[in-house]
Protein backbone atom coordinates (compact mmCIF):
# COMPACT_ATOMS: atom_id res chain seq x y z
CA UNK A 1 0.00 0.00 0.00
CA UNK A 2 1.47 3.09 -1.10
CA UNK A 3 1.15 5.54 1.48
CA UNK A 4 0.92 9.39 0.08
CA UNK A 5 4.16 10.47 1.40
CA UNK A 6 5.91 7.80 -0.94
CA UNK A 7 3.57 8.78 -3.84
CA UNK A 8 3.99 12.46 -3.27
CA UNK A 9 7.80 11.83 -3.19
CA UNK A 10 7.95 9.36 -6.50
CA UNK A 11 5.60 12.41 -8.03
CA UNK A 12 8.13 15.03 -6.71
CA UNK A 13 11.06 12.98 -8.47
CA UNK A 14 9.88 12.92 -11.55
CA UNK A 15 9.09 16.63 -11.95
CA UNK A 16 12.34 16.94 -10.83
CA UNK A 17 13.88 14.44 -13.29
CA UNK A 18 11.40 16.26 -16.13
CA UNK A 19 13.17 19.46 -15.06
CA UNK A 20 16.61 18.19 -15.46
CA UNK A 21 17.28 18.84 -11.99
CA UNK A 22 20.80 16.66 -10.89
CA UNK A 23 20.36 13.22 -8.43
CA UNK A 24 22.18 14.87 -5.78
CA UNK A 25 20.05 18.05 -5.76
CA UNK A 26 16.78 16.06 -5.84
CA UNK A 27 17.69 14.16 -2.78
CA UNK A 28 18.31 17.47 -0.97
CA UNK A 29 14.65 18.80 -1.73
CA UNK A 30 13.10 15.12 -0.75
CA UNK A 31 15.27 15.41 2.31
CA UNK A 32 14.27 19.20 3.02
CA UNK A 33 10.39 18.77 2.43
CA UNK A 34 10.85 14.84 5.15
CA UNK A 35 12.78 17.53 7.98
CA UNK A 36 10.29 20.50 7.46
CA UNK A 37 6.92 18.21 7.64
CA UNK A 38 8.34 16.37 10.41
CA UNK A 39 8.94 19.79 12.67
CA UNK A 40 5.66 21.11 11.56
CA UNK A 41 3.67 18.04 11.37
CA UNK A 42 1.94 19.09 8.26
CA UNK A 43 1.18 16.88 5.22
CA UNK A 44 3.80 17.46 2.84
CA UNK A 45 1.19 19.05 0.15
CA UNK A 46 0.33 21.64 2.60
CA UNK A 47 3.43 22.83 3.17
CA UNK A 48 4.83 22.16 -0.34
CA UNK A 49 1.92 22.36 -2.81
CA UNK A 50 1.48 20.39 -5.93
CA UNK A 51 5.40 18.67 -6.59
CA UNK A 52 4.73 19.74 -10.27
CA UNK A 53 4.56 23.62 -9.09
CA UNK A 54 6.99 23.01 -6.61
CA UNK A 55 9.59 21.21 -9.02
CA UNK A 56 9.15 24.67 -11.38
CA UNK A 57 10.00 26.77 -8.27
CA UNK A 58 13.50 24.63 -7.05
CA UNK A 59 14.37 24.68 -10.96
CA UNK A 60 14.05 28.53 -11.15
CA UNK A 61 15.68 29.28 -7.81
CA UNK A 62 18.46 27.03 -9.30
CA UNK A 63 18.77 28.97 -12.09
CA UNK A 64 18.46 27.76 -15.90
CA UNK A 65 15.33 25.98 -15.45
CA UNK A 66 14.37 23.42 -18.21
CA UNK A 67 10.82 23.71 -19.23
CA UNK A 68 8.49 20.94 -17.13
CA UNK A 69 6.58 17.95 -18.30
CA UNK A 70 6.66 15.38 -21.00
CA UNK A 71 6.83 17.10 -24.59
CA UNK A 72 9.73 19.52 -23.77
CA UNK A 73 11.75 16.51 -21.73
CA UNK A 74 10.98 14.78 -24.87
CA UNK A 75 12.23 17.28 -26.89
CA UNK A 76 15.69 17.85 -25.27
CA UNK A 77 16.35 14.27 -25.42
CA UNK A 78 15.91 14.51 -29.18
CA UNK A 79 17.97 17.53 -28.97
CA UNK A 80 20.77 15.98 -27.45
CA UNK A 81 20.95 12.50 -28.47
CA UNK A 82 23.07 11.40 -31.11
CA UNK A 83 21.87 10.26 -34.87
CA UNK A 84 22.35 6.01 -33.43
CA UNK A 85 19.58 7.38 -30.48
CA UNK A 86 17.74 8.82 -32.84
CA UNK A 87 17.63 5.56 -35.10
CA UNK A 88 16.98 3.85 -32.02
CA UNK A 89 13.33 6.19 -31.02
CA UNK A 90 12.36 5.20 -34.63
CA UNK A 91 12.88 1.73 -34.50
CA UNK A 92 10.90 1.88 -31.21
CA UNK A 93 8.38 3.73 -32.84
CA UNK A 94 7.75 1.70 -35.86
CA UNK A 95 7.97 -1.61 -33.30
CA UNK A 96 5.75 0.36 -31.09
CA UNK A 97 2.93 0.43 -34.05
CA UNK A 98 3.85 -3.32 -35.29
CA UNK A 99 3.83 -4.99 -31.94
CA UNK A 100 0.10 -3.52 -31.65
CA UNK A 101 -0.92 -4.25 -35.21
CA UNK A 102 -0.18 -7.79 -34.81
CA UNK A 103 -1.52 -7.92 -31.10
CA UNK A 104 -5.03 -7.06 -32.17
CA UNK A 105 -4.50 -9.39 -35.45
CA UNK A 106 -3.64 -12.38 -32.73
CA UNK A 107 -6.92 -11.37 -30.44
CA UNK A 108 -9.01 -11.20 -33.13
CA UNK A 109 -7.53 -14.77 -34.76
CA UNK A 110 -6.80 -13.10 -37.98
CA UNK A 111 -3.82 -13.63 -40.52
CA UNK A 112 -0.53 -12.16 -40.27
CA UNK A 113 1.22 -10.23 -43.67
CA UNK A 114 3.51 -10.94 -45.73
CA UNK A 115 3.38 -14.34 -45.29
CA UNK A 116 4.40 -14.33 -41.27
CA UNK A 117 1.55 -15.06 -38.68
CA UNK A 118 0.11 -12.06 -36.36
CA UNK A 119 2.26 -13.80 -33.70
CA UNK A 120 5.44 -13.42 -35.23
CA UNK A 121 5.01 -9.74 -35.96
CA UNK A 122 4.42 -9.19 -32.21
CA UNK A 123 7.10 -10.43 -31.32
CA UNK A 124 9.40 -8.83 -34.37
CA UNK A 125 7.74 -5.95 -32.60
CA UNK A 126 8.06 -6.09 -29.13
CA UNK A 127 11.89 -6.83 -29.91
CA UNK A 128 12.00 -3.57 -31.88
CA UNK A 129 10.22 -1.67 -29.45
CA UNK A 130 11.95 -2.84 -26.02
CA UNK A 131 15.60 -2.27 -27.00
CA UNK A 132 15.85 1.32 -27.40
CA UNK A 133 12.64 1.88 -24.62
CA UNK A 134 15.01 -0.24 -21.98
CA UNK A 135 17.44 2.66 -22.84
CA UNK A 136 14.73 5.48 -22.17
CA UNK A 137 13.79 3.87 -19.22
CA UNK A 138 17.14 3.67 -17.37
CA UNK A 139 18.29 7.09 -18.90
CA UNK A 140 15.62 8.53 -16.85
CA UNK A 141 15.90 6.76 -13.74
CA UNK A 142 19.42 7.05 -14.49
CA UNK A 143 21.88 4.93 -11.85
CA UNK A 144 24.73 7.40 -12.93
CA UNK A 145 22.84 10.17 -11.53
CA UNK A 146 21.06 8.73 -7.97
CA UNK A 147 19.20 10.45 -5.51
CA UNK A 148 21.10 10.47 -3.11
CA UNK A 149 19.23 11.35 0.98
CA UNK A 150 22.12 14.37 1.96
CA UNK A 151 21.86 12.72 5.46
CA UNK A 152 22.57 8.83 5.23
CA UNK A 153 24.55 8.92 1.67
CA UNK A 154 22.05 6.30 0.85
CA UNK A 155 20.50 5.70 -2.63
CA UNK A 156 16.98 6.88 -2.46
CA UNK A 157 15.16 5.40 -4.38
CA UNK A 158 14.87 1.40 -3.40
CA UNK A 159 13.63 -1.33 -6.01
CA UNK A 160 9.73 -0.69 -5.09
CA UNK A 161 9.99 3.38 -6.18
CA UNK A 162 12.14 2.30 -9.14
CA UNK A 163 9.31 0.15 -10.05
CA UNK A 164 6.47 2.74 -9.20
CA UNK A 165 8.79 5.41 -11.22
CA UNK A 166 9.13 3.08 -14.03
CA UNK A 167 5.14 2.16 -14.31
CA UNK A 168 4.44 6.52 -14.34
CA UNK A 169 7.34 6.46 -16.92
CA UNK A 170 5.83 3.74 -19.14
CA UNK A 171 1.95 4.36 -19.00
CA UNK A 172 2.11 7.51 -21.35
CA UNK A 173 4.05 5.48 -24.08
CA UNK A 174 1.58 2.69 -23.69
CA UNK A 175 -1.36 4.74 -24.27
CA UNK A 176 0.33 6.02 -27.11
CA UNK A 177 0.76 2.99 -28.94
CA UNK A 178 -2.30 1.59 -28.18
CA UNK A 179 -3.61 4.86 -29.84
CA UNK A 180 -1.03 4.73 -32.34
CA UNK A 181 -2.18 0.49 -33.01
CA UNK A 182 -5.92 1.36 -32.55
CA UNK A 183 -6.00 4.10 -35.19
CA UNK A 184 -4.11 2.11 -37.66
CA UNK A 185 -6.35 -1.10 -37.10
CA UNK A 186 -9.19 1.58 -37.57
CA UNK A 187 -7.66 2.96 -40.86
CA UNK A 188 -6.30 -0.73 -42.50
CA UNK B 1 -2.43 25.68 11.81
CA UNK B 2 -5.52 26.93 10.06
CA UNK B 3 -5.65 30.36 7.90
CA UNK B 4 -6.06 33.32 9.23
CA UNK B 5 -8.94 35.27 7.44
CA UNK B 6 -7.85 36.77 4.15
CA UNK B 7 -7.60 40.30 5.60
CA UNK B 8 -5.61 39.54 8.43
CA UNK B 9 -2.98 38.02 5.90
CA UNK B 10 -0.48 40.28 4.25
CA UNK B 11 -0.53 40.66 0.59
CA UNK B 12 1.53 37.98 -1.46
CA UNK B 13 3.37 40.55 -3.51
CA UNK B 14 4.58 42.45 -0.30
CA UNK B 15 5.87 38.99 1.14
CA UNK B 16 7.80 38.48 -2.24
CA UNK B 17 9.43 41.74 -1.91
CA UNK B 18 10.51 41.58 1.62
CA UNK B 19 10.91 37.88 2.55
CA UNK B 20 14.21 37.13 0.93
CA UNK B 21 15.68 39.98 2.79
CA UNK B 22 13.44 39.08 5.69
CA UNK B 23 15.44 35.64 5.98
CA UNK B 24 18.56 36.66 5.14
CA UNK B 25 18.65 39.13 8.28
CA UNK B 26 17.44 36.40 9.90
CA UNK B 27 20.16 33.96 9.42
CA UNK B 28 22.49 36.96 9.73
CA UNK B 29 20.92 36.96 13.74
CA UNK B 30 22.35 33.51 14.00
CA UNK B 31 22.59 29.77 12.06
CA UNK B 32 18.90 28.63 11.42
CA UNK B 33 17.32 25.97 9.88
CA UNK B 34 13.89 26.08 7.69
CA UNK B 35 11.61 25.59 10.73
CA UNK B 36 13.05 28.20 13.21
CA UNK B 37 13.21 30.96 10.69
CA UNK B 38 9.64 30.20 9.67
CA UNK B 39 9.00 30.41 13.31
CA UNK B 40 11.09 33.58 13.81
CA UNK B 41 9.15 35.02 10.44
CA UNK B 42 5.68 34.19 12.09
CA UNK B 43 6.82 35.62 15.61
CA UNK B 44 7.81 38.75 14.12
CA UNK B 45 3.97 39.57 12.82
CA UNK B 46 4.76 38.43 8.99
CA UNK B 47 2.43 35.30 8.90
CA UNK B 48 2.38 31.79 7.94
CA UNK B 49 5.61 31.43 5.30
CA UNK B 50 4.93 27.62 3.85
CA UNK B 51 7.89 25.01 3.33
CA UNK B 52 6.97 25.74 -0.52
CA UNK B 53 7.99 29.41 -0.51
CA UNK B 54 10.77 29.54 1.89
CA UNK B 55 13.15 26.63 0.61
CA UNK B 56 13.08 28.52 -2.97
CA UNK B 57 13.83 31.77 -1.31
CA UNK B 58 16.99 29.70 0.91
CA UNK B 59 17.78 27.90 -2.72
CA UNK B 60 18.22 31.31 -4.59
CA UNK B 61 20.16 32.91 -1.58
CA UNK B 62 22.57 29.75 -1.63
CA UNK B 63 23.17 29.88 -5.10
CA UNK B 64 24.25 33.73 -5.26
CA UNK B 65 26.35 32.83 -2.25
CA UNK B 66 24.79 34.75 0.56
CA UNK B 67 24.27 31.98 2.35
CA UNK B 68 25.60 28.40 3.20
CA UNK B 69 24.14 25.18 4.23
CA UNK B 70 24.92 21.80 6.40
CA UNK B 71 22.98 18.91 7.19
CA UNK B 72 23.65 18.34 10.89
CA UNK B 73 23.35 15.26 12.62
CA UNK B 74 19.78 15.45 14.38
CA UNK B 75 18.71 14.36 18.41
CA UNK B 76 17.20 11.50 18.09
CA UNK B 77 15.52 12.04 14.66
CA UNK B 78 16.81 12.66 11.60
CA UNK B 79 19.36 15.24 9.89
CA UNK B 80 18.32 19.41 9.90
CA UNK B 81 19.62 21.34 7.12
CA UNK B 82 20.98 24.62 9.01
CA UNK B 83 21.80 28.06 6.92
CA UNK B 84 24.77 30.54 7.87
CA UNK B 85 25.28 33.44 6.16
CA UNK B 86 28.31 34.33 4.19
CA UNK B 87 30.74 37.00 4.12
CA UNK B 88 29.10 37.95 0.82
CA UNK B 89 25.86 37.44 2.29
CA UNK B 90 26.62 39.92 5.47
CA UNK B 91 27.86 42.97 3.07
CA UNK B 92 24.72 42.15 0.81
CA UNK B 93 22.59 42.16 3.74
CA UNK B 94 23.97 45.54 5.14
CA UNK B 95 23.73 47.18 1.37
CA UNK B 96 20.31 46.00 1.08
CA UNK B 97 19.35 46.89 4.43
CA UNK B 98 19.95 51.01 3.65
CA UNK B 99 18.56 50.68 0.54
CA UNK B 100 15.17 49.30 2.16
CA UNK B 101 14.89 52.27 4.71
CA UNK B 102 15.56 54.66 2.11
CA UNK B 103 12.76 52.95 -0.27
CA UNK B 104 9.92 52.94 2.41
CA UNK B 105 10.97 56.49 3.94
CA UNK B 106 9.96 57.47 0.43
CA UNK B 107 6.63 55.12 -0.21
CA UNK B 108 6.14 56.23 3.08
CA UNK B 109 6.24 60.26 3.17
CA UNK B 110 3.85 59.55 -0.15
CA UNK B 111 0.97 58.13 1.88
CA UNK B 112 -0.05 60.00 4.25
CA UNK B 113 -1.05 62.65 1.56
CA UNK B 114 -2.83 60.36 -0.55
CA UNK B 115 -4.75 59.60 3.18
CA UNK B 116 -5.49 63.07 3.39
CA UNK B 117 -7.21 63.66 -0.23
CA UNK B 118 -9.60 61.04 0.55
Amino acid sequence: MKSEVQRYRDEMVLALRLRDVSGERIGEVLAEIDSHTQATGERPHEAFGPPREYAAQVADALGSPSAGGWWPWIRRGLAESSWGERAGWLVAGVGGFVLGMGAIQVVLGQDGWLGLPAWLWTVIGAAMFAWPIVGLVTGVDRAADPVIDPRTGADVLGAPSRGRLLVMLLWPVAALIALASLLGWLTR
Amino acid sequence: MDEPPAQDRWPPEWMRGVLPLCVLAIVDDGDAHGYAIAARLEQAGLGTVKGGTLYPILARLERDGLVGSTWTAGEGGPGRKVFAITEQGVAELREKVARWHRFTRLADALLPMAREEL
